[in-house]
């Protein structure tokens, strides 16, 4: 889809639902990987998914462009969702739940729906040293978090995180810089913790495997 | 470990890429099948359109709680509060008036009045003005309607028969508090106004004010 394509489709979607479906289909996967990504869980990161685009479907009538890519605006609700999440540990009314009850309706599949999170979770799990370095992003600051993110899992140049993360490009650099720093020093004191030798990509364990181990 | 290899790391390990069909299906059925309803909703009249963002919107069903109870808070500090002060500042007026009109009348006059109160008027009328808790009577409260009250007011509130009582005679009435109201029932005790007041010595003092804004009638420490 051209950035042409987009404005255009950006526009009837005001008042067309069918050209807001369009949308939904470009961005849906990408917004769950990220939520999927910064999260670790899928179950809240469908969550997060559904409030982002009930957000975005509910202002979209008031949505501008100046200039910032329709995606960034979904990431930016997004970064958002998940922040807030983070900061709570609560999500937010919406999910795909809460609009079934509304709407009245219940799942025509819904064993498909279970088995299908069963799957999602399963296929997760085998990314182990990817959740590894995961949880260690979580333990930073949520500045550091969203943007090591923004960078690393979603391949973002920096002028994007500055749209998405509304921060001057000065500041998203320093940010990536101490964040990776912090990031560093936390593997680092993991593996004085914890020194068994490890594969490449498995370089260290986390927080919750370095705690049974201590237990134990 | 460096800071290229954490780099590194955070660049090349494998990210999970994991898309969910069914949710992606249902979620986007709900929200164009909310889109559709939003835009029709858009046709309907104000109220219906409040009707059901209110019914949906978990934080607009809270604000009008919150509402609700702010309209009930106000309600009753009007009842309690502002009420008390309209009543306070009316009385507060009502004794100012009064204070201007004993100072505008001729000594002798004035003799003849502070002889039937039996009191300063002038100092009557500035502890009045000073207390906390002057207050307006209304006509029907039971303080007013008390027999004794009735002998300190005799050209307002008192039955013909006792227009020139003096407390004394009063005392040997024998008649109820009911029989004195209901006496006098057409005599329009409204024409004048009652106020109460505790005086510096801690005595509930009653007083009436006609509707030249003249005292004429006192009672006190009852």
């Amino acid at each position: 889809m051209t950035a042409q394509q987009e404005t255009n489709i950006i526009a009837r979607a005001k008042d067309d639902p069918e050209a807001f479906g369009l949308l939904f289909e470009a961005y849906y996967e990408r917004i769950l990987g990220y939520a999927i990504r910064r999260t670790g869980q899928v179950a809240v990161a469908q969550d997060i998914a559904s409030e982002v685009f009930y957000r975005a479907l509910k202002h979209i009538q008031t949505y501008e462009s100046r200039g910032v890519p329709f995606c960034a605006w979904l990431y930016k609700i997004a970064t958002n969702e998940v922040n807030h999440y983070f900061r709570t540990r609560h999500l937010r009314p919406i999910s795909l739940d809460m609009l079934l009850d509304e709407h009245g309706i219940e799942y025509p599949d819904a064993t498909d729906v279970a088995n299908e999170l069963m799957d999602a979770e399963e296929k997760l799990e085998r990314h182990e040293a990817f959740l590894r370095l995961q949880r260690f992003i979580t333990t930073l600051p949520l500045k550091y978090q969203e943007v090591l993110a923004l960078r690393y899992f979603e391949h973002k140049r920096v002028s994007d995180i500055c749209d998405i993360v509304h921060k001057k490009m000065g500041t998203v650099k320093s940010l990536l810089t101490r964040g990776t720093e912090k990031l560093r020093v936390a593997i680092e004191a993991d593996l004085e913790r914890n020194p068994a030798p490890r594969t490449a990509m498995q370089p260290f364990s986390s927080p919750s495997v370095i705690k049974s181990e201590q237990s134990s | 470990m460096n800071h290229q290899d954490c780099v590194r790391q955070l660049k090349y390990c494998r990210k999970p890429a994991i898309c969910t069909e069914c949710h992606r299906r249902h979620l986007k059925h709900l929200l164009l099948s909310s889109h559709h309803e939003a835009l029709e909703l858009q046709q309907q009249p104000l109220f219906v359109r409040m009707g059901v963002a209110l019914r949906r919107d978990p934080y607009q069903k809270a604000l009008l709680t919150t509402g609700t109870l702010a309209v009930v808070v106000v309600a009753v500090a009007l009842n309690f509060g502002i009420v008390d002060s309209d009543n306070t500042a009316h009385a507060d007026e009502l004794v100012h008036q009064a204070m201007t009109t004993v100072a505008a009348l001729q000594p002798e006059e004035r003799a003849s009045l502070e002889a039937d109160l039996q009191a300063d008027i002038m100092r009557l009328l500035e502890e009045a003005y000073a207390a906390e808790d002057l207050m307006l009577l209304d006509a029907n409260d039971d303080e007013v309607i008390d027999v004794r009250t009735a002998a300190f007011a005799p050209n307002y509130l008192l039955r013909p028969a006792a227009i020139n009582a003096t407390s004394a005679d009063i005392s040997t009435v024998d008649e109820t508090a009911d029989q004195y109201y209901r006496f006098d029932h057409d005599r329009s005790p409204a024409t004048v106004r009652l106020l109460r007041y505790t005086d510096p010595q801690g005595n509930r003092v009653l007083f009436g004010v006609d509707e030249s804004n003249r005292p004429v009638m006192r009672y006190a420490n009852y």
